[in-house]
């Protein structure tokens, strides 16, 4: 049996409780639900927080390797390294830094010239000349460029205290520039190639710009092993110019030989590209007693193995001139020679000639292996052909080569030259052998070098473009 | 521009290679590209039609001469068609005309032998 009373009331109770239980559960039921949202919020907030930095972080580093492809493309476009050095401070200064500055080695390791470059380019000169001012000495301790450049390890410093400046800097002019551009953060990294290391590259930040952090530095290391190639590239360029300039003068005479009786012109055009040597040549010098030897040939080809045949043949012509009297036993040494020591049917042409003086005339004698046959321009200014066509020289057992008399009076000439003359053209005329008759005797009486250099004149004044081959001329005039 | 234009095709029982323009240092690794390959895989007599050439060089000489020997030590017979008179100035001036076979016929048709 249940008490009514006590039963009410608990029924009561428990109901209240009951009520209670249930709005508790449901505001915890809500409670959580709001939890729920608001941490979902939250992480799409996240999300959208993260992805913004991400894209954020991806700009940046875009724009940072920006600064690669910048640099890479100008310094590729160039093979001179002052170029190379101005490409790559000028993309520094716009893309890592406020300005920097290349400090370059000579092959003794003295810091030989310096480049800058201001994001700003009106500071541009006071960035070069505070470089100038006073370029790093190697051994100097406060200098930090000297001291990448011993180590070869980069250094950084991030925020630089004022009074440091005053002991990396030069005093006077530099240190001035320094303060007047700002000095607040900098890095100098290394250049190297082929484990020498080339210069040092500084970047520098002014008090206006957030100090350095390592992911500058890193990417300061970055460009610098690429402006490190590109300037090893250019130097490597530059000489190979050099080398070929030093072959080319080392295969010419120097100076043309004073001949009693003959008076020698002579002028040497090299093609375009210095880079190459060319493939003329000439000689000139004394056989035995009164006898003289000239010569002129063009070897196939350019470059080094054009320069080491056109030595072989050179000093081949000197050495075989000494025994043989007639320039077509001279040809056959060489053809001979050429033959021994190449197989691959590389030839040069030739055209020796032997001069003679006897009273008032002159006697020549011309022997041409497969090289265009020489020009007689007599005083009065009648031109004619001096010579028979030869066998090129180098290629076959049995050439042929023939001596032909020249008798030449004073005031005469012999002028010989190399197909390079012939060949130059306007558009698709060619400069041709009538053409160049036509000149040399406008030329009579011009004297030896003032016919070479007539001559000479005419086809660069000719030629459209630039040249298509190496020139070569050589003349010889009879004189009291 | 190209300064150099080479076509290799069919003669009767050899192979043509005619070289139009100007053969000379700038162009002649081209002539030189189609000259190896008719070398390798063809047969029968080699023909180099030099009558399209306006220009030759030493180096284009030297391409002309290379091939002649080639074709020759292989038992190829080789002939060349003689090109226009500035070009055939230079294998006079240099002798070649006596050393090469030429010819101044176009391209045989069906003939085993060129010239």
């Amino acid at each position: 049996m249940r008490d009514p009373a006590v039963s009410l009331e608990q029924r009561m109770l428990d109901a209240e409780r009951r009520a209670r239980e249930l709005a508790e559960q449901a505001q915890a039921e809500a409670e959580r639900a709001r939890a729920e949202s608001e941490r979902a919020r939250e992480e799409a907030e996240l999300a959208r927080a993260e992805a913004e930095g991400a894209h954020r972080l991806e700009a940046e580093a875009r724009a940072r390797l920006q600064v690669l492809v910048e640099a890479g493309g100008a310094m590729a476009a160039s093979l001179e390294s002052r170029s190379v050095l101005a490409a790559a401070t000028g993309a520094a200064a716009r893309r890592i830094c406020d300005y920097s500055v290349v400090f370059v080695t000579g092959r003794e390791g003295r810091v030989e010239a310096a480049v800058g470059a201001h994001r700003d380019p009106a500071r541009f000169g006071m960035v070069q000349r505070m470089a100038d001012a006073h370029l790093p000495d190697p051994d100097d301790p406060n200098s930090v460029p000297a001291t990448v450049l011993r180590t070869g390890e980069p250094v950084m410093i991030a925020r630089v205290p004022p009074e440091q400046v005053g002991r990396i800097m030069a005093p006077g002019e530099q240190l001035e520039l320094a303060r007047t551009l700002g000095f607040a953060s900098l890095m100098v990294v290394p250049l190297k190639a082929r484990g020498r290391t080339l210069g040092a590259f500084a970047l520098v930040r002014d008090e206006g710009s957030p100090p350095f952090r390592d992911e500058d530095l890193s990417l300061a290391g970055i460009l610098a092993v690429r402006v490190g190639l590109a300037v090893d590239n250019a130097r490597l360029y530059e000489e190979r110019d050099y080398v070929a300039e030093t072959l080319r003068r080392s295969l010419l005479p120097p100076e043309l030989p004073k001949i009693r009786g003959f008076e020698i012109g002579a002028r040497y055009l090299p093609a375009a590209d210095g880079t190459q040597v060319g493939g003329d040549f000439y000689d000139v010098f004394g056989s035995d007693g009164d006898r003289w030897i000239a010569v002129i040939g063009d070897v196939v080809g350019k470059g080094a193995e054009a320069a080491a045949m056109m030595g072989l043949a050179r000093y081949t012509i000197r050495t075989a001139a000494m025994s043989e009297g007639r320039p077509s036993a001279i040809l056959e040494t060489l053809n001979r020679a050429i033959l021994q020591q190449t197989n691959d049917h590389r030839f040069c042409t030739t055209c020796c000639v032997r001069m003679l003086r006897s009273g008032s005339d002159a006697r020549l004698s011309v022997a041409c292996g497969g090289h265009p046959l020489p020009l007689i321009l007599h005083s009065d200014g009648s031109t004619d052909v001096a010579g028979t066509p030869g066998t090129i020289v180098g290629v076959f057992e049995d050439p042929v080569f023939t001596d032909r008399p020249v008798d030449l009076s004073i005031g005469d000439a012999l002028v010989l030259y190399t197909d390079g003359v012939t060949d130059e053209r306007r558009g698709s005329d060619e400069f041709g052998e009538a053409r160049l008759h036509e000149t040399v005797s406008q030329l009579a009486g011009a004297g030896a070098q003032g016919i070479a250099d007539g001559v000479v004149d005419a086809v660069v004044g000719f030629r459209t473009g630039t040249a298509r081959d190496d020139i070569a001329i050589v003349v010889i005039e009879v004189v009291r | 521009v190209t300064l150099l234009r080479v076509d290799a095709g069919r003669s009767g029982d050899g192979t043509v290679v005619v070289l139009a323009g100007e053969l000379d240092l700038s162009t002649v690794v081209q002539a030189e590209d189609v000259l190896f390959r008719v070398e390798h895989e063809t047969e029968g007599p080699l023909i180099v039609d030099l009558s399209h050439l306006t220009f030759i060089d030493s180096t284009g000489l030297r391409l002309i001469l290379a091939a002649h020997a080639r074709a020759i030590k292989r038992g190829r017979p080789c002939a060349i068609v003689r090109g226009p008179e500035a070009v055939h100035r230079v294998f006079h001036l240099t002798r070649l005309e006596e050393r090469l076979a030429f010819t101044d016929a176009a391209p045989i048709r069906g003939a085993g032998e060129p010239g």
